[in-house]
C-alpha cells in the first residue's frame, strides 16, 4: 500500500494518507499501526473522530485525504486541532496533481532532514510572495475586457493588452511555479474568452484569480508551518525522549544538522550565485547540502553515542528547560 | 591516533555548527542591511538582475542569496564580474563591509574543509565501529 505523508507541526503529529482505489480504512490502519489488530476497533473510531468527514468507516473514496495519529501521538486521547487538519485537507485539494505526487514522493525527507522542511517553508514563501506580487497584472486583463465592452478600447487592443499582460505574468512566475500551478496547460487557457455569447464572459477569469489567491494564502500559511516546524520537532522530540543519553543524542544531531544545513547552503549557494546552470544543476546542489547535514547529524549522533556519552549538553545549554 | 582524530574532527564539526545556527544568519542580516544602503541603490536594478530575481531577493531567507552574491562579488571579483561587470565596492572606503564579506567567506571556506574532513573521520568511524 502507497504511503501517506508526514506532516508535522509545532502542535501535534499527523500523517496524511492519500487514498487510492482498492484502499479500505482497516487495511491503512493496518499498514501504519502494524501488529496492533486488537486495538482495531479503537484505531477506528479515533480516525473516525479524527476525521469528521468520513461518515461511513466503510466508504473511503479515491484522492480523499486521511489524517492518521503518528506513533507518538497514537495513544494520545487529546483532540487534534481539527481546523489546521482542515487547512491541510484544503491546501491539498487545490494543489496540481503533479505537485501532489511530488510532496508524496519527497515526504520521506520531511521526516529526517529539518533543513527539508526550511526548503519547503522557503518554496512556500516564494510561492505566496510570486503570486501576490504578480495578481495586479492579472486583476487587469478582466479591467480590459471591461474597456473593451464599453467601447474604449478595440478588440485588437484588449487581446494585446491580454496578450502582454500573460506574457509577462509567465515571465515573472518562473518556470517552476508556473509547472506546478497550471502543469501542461496554458496559462492563457485560464484568460481566454468563452466562444460565443455568454452571461459572464468573465466568470472562469476571476474563478482563476480567486484560485491563486486562494493558493497564496495557503501557501503563506503552510511556508509558516513548515519553515519553524525543523527545530519544534526535534525540541518536542527531546521532551518525549526517556533517558538523558537519547535527550544529548537528539540535540547533538539537531545542532549540527541544523548548523551544517546553514554552512551547506552558504557553500553551495555562494558556489551557484552567479553561475550559469540549469534547475537540474542547482535541485542537485541543493539536495547534497541537505544529504551532507542530514548525515552530518547522524554522524555525531553515533559519535557522541561512542565517545561523548558522559558530556550532558541539554542541561548545561538549558535545552531541556525550554523543550519541555 | 584514530580516536583521537575522530574526536578532534566531532568538536570540529560541533564549533562549525554553533557557529552557523548562532553566528552565521544575523552575520548575513547584518551585512544584508549594510548592503541595502551601500550597493542595493547601484546594482539592485533591471541591468544585474532579472526581473524575477528581483521580484523573490525582497523575501526572508531568500534576500540572503542576493546578500551571498554580493559577498562572492566583493571577495572574488572576477567571478561575478559578467553579472557586475566592475568591482562592487572600494575597500578604502567601506572597510568594515569588506572585512565582514571576508569573514563570511572564511567561515564557508572552513565549514567546506571541516565538512570534507567529517566525511573522512565518518568513514574511519564507521570501519572501526
Amino acid at each position: 500500500m502507497e504511503k501517506g505523508f508526514l506532516l508535522p507541526n509545532q502542535t501535534q503529529d499527523l500523517y496524511f494518507h492519500h487514498v487510492t482505489p482498492g484502499d479500505t480504512l482497516s487495511g491503512i490502519i493496518n499498514s501504519y499501526y502494524p501488529g496492533q489488530a486488537n486495538r482495531m476497533q479503537d484505531q477506528i473510531k479515533q480516525v473516525l473522530i479524527d476525521n469528521p468527514g468520513i461518515k461511513n468507516p466503510d466508504l473511503i473514496k479515491p484522492g480523499q485525504l486521511v489524517a492518521l495519529r503518528t506513533a507518538s501521538t497514537t495513544m494520545c486521547l487529546a483532540p487534534i486541532d481539527l481546523s489546521e487538519t482542515n487547512k491541510v485537507k484544503h491546501l491539498w485539494r487545490i494543489m496540481n496533481p503533479e505537485t501532489q505526487k511530488a510532496i508524496k514522493e519527497t515526504s520521506p525527507l520531511y521526516n529526517g532532514l529539518s533543513l527539508g522542511l526550511a526548503g519547503g517553508g522557503t518554496a512556500l514563501f516564494t510561492l505566496e510572495k510570486t503570486l501576490k506580487s504578480n495578481m495586479s497584472l492579472l486583476n487587469g486583463i478582466p479591467d480590459a475586457y471591461q474597456q473593451y465592452k464599453s467601447g474604449a478600447i478595440t478588440k485588437y487592443q484588449f487581446d494585446k493588452i491580454r496578450a502582454s499582460k500573460l506574457n509577462l505574468y509567465t515571465k515573472n512566475i518562473g518556470p517552476m511555479i508556473n509547472k506546478s500551478i497550471y502543469g501542461d496547460t496554458k496559462v492563457k487557457n485560464a484568460f481566454r474568452l468563452p466562444p460565443g455569447r455568454s452571461l459572464n464572459p468573465t466568470k472562469s477569469m476571476t474563478q482563476h484569480l480567486n484560485k491563486l489567491a486562494k493558493i497564496s494564502n495557503a501557501a503563506s500559511k503552510g511556508g509558516v508551518v513548515l519553515a519553524g516546524v525543523g527545530l519544534a520537532s526535534s525540541c518536542y522530540q527531546v521532551s518525549q525522549a526517556d533517558t538523558l543519553t537519547e535527550k544529548n543524542e537528539i540535540t547533538v544531531k539537531a545542532l549540527t544538522s541544523t548548523g551544517i544545513g546553514v554552512i551547506a547552503g552558504g557553500v553551495a549557494t555562494v558556489m551557484l550565485v552567479g553561475t550559469p546552470v540549469g534547475w537540474g544543476i542547482i535541485l542537485l546542489v541543493g539536495t547534497a547540502s541537505a544529504v551532507t547535514s542530514w548525515a552530518a547529524g547522524e554522524y555525531t549522533g553515533s559519535v557522541y553515542k561512542s565517545q561523548f556519552s558522559n558530556v550532558d549538553v541539554v542541561n548545561s545549554l538549558g535545552i531541556t528547560k525550554i523543550c519541555n | 591516533m584514530i580516536e583521537t582524530y575522530i574526536r578532534i574532527s566531532f568538536i570540529l564539526l560541533m564549533a562549525i555548527s554553533v557557529i552557523g545556527i548562532i553566528g552565521f544568519i544575523p552575520l548575513l542580516l547584518i551585512q544584508y542591511f549594510m548592503h541595502k544602503k551601500i550597493l542595493d541603490p547601484i546594482y539592485f536594478n533591471g541591468k544585474h538582475y532579472s526581473d524575477y530575481e528581483l521580484n523573490i531577493f525582497t523575501t526572508f531567507p531568500l534576500l540572503l542569496i542576493k546578500t551571498l552574491g554580493y559577498i562572492k562579488a566583493i571577495v572574488f571579483p572576477n567571478t561575478m564580474r559578467k553579472k557586475f561587470k566592475s568591482n562592487i565596492l572600494n575597500p578604502k572606503e567601506n572597510p568594515i563591509t569588506y572585512l565582514l564579506a571576508w569573514l563570511t567567506m572564511v567561515i564557508l571556506i572552513c565549514g567546506g574543509i571541516i565538512i570534507i574532513n567529517t566525511g573522512i573521520s565518518a568513514v574511519f568511524h564507521y570501519s572501526i565501529n
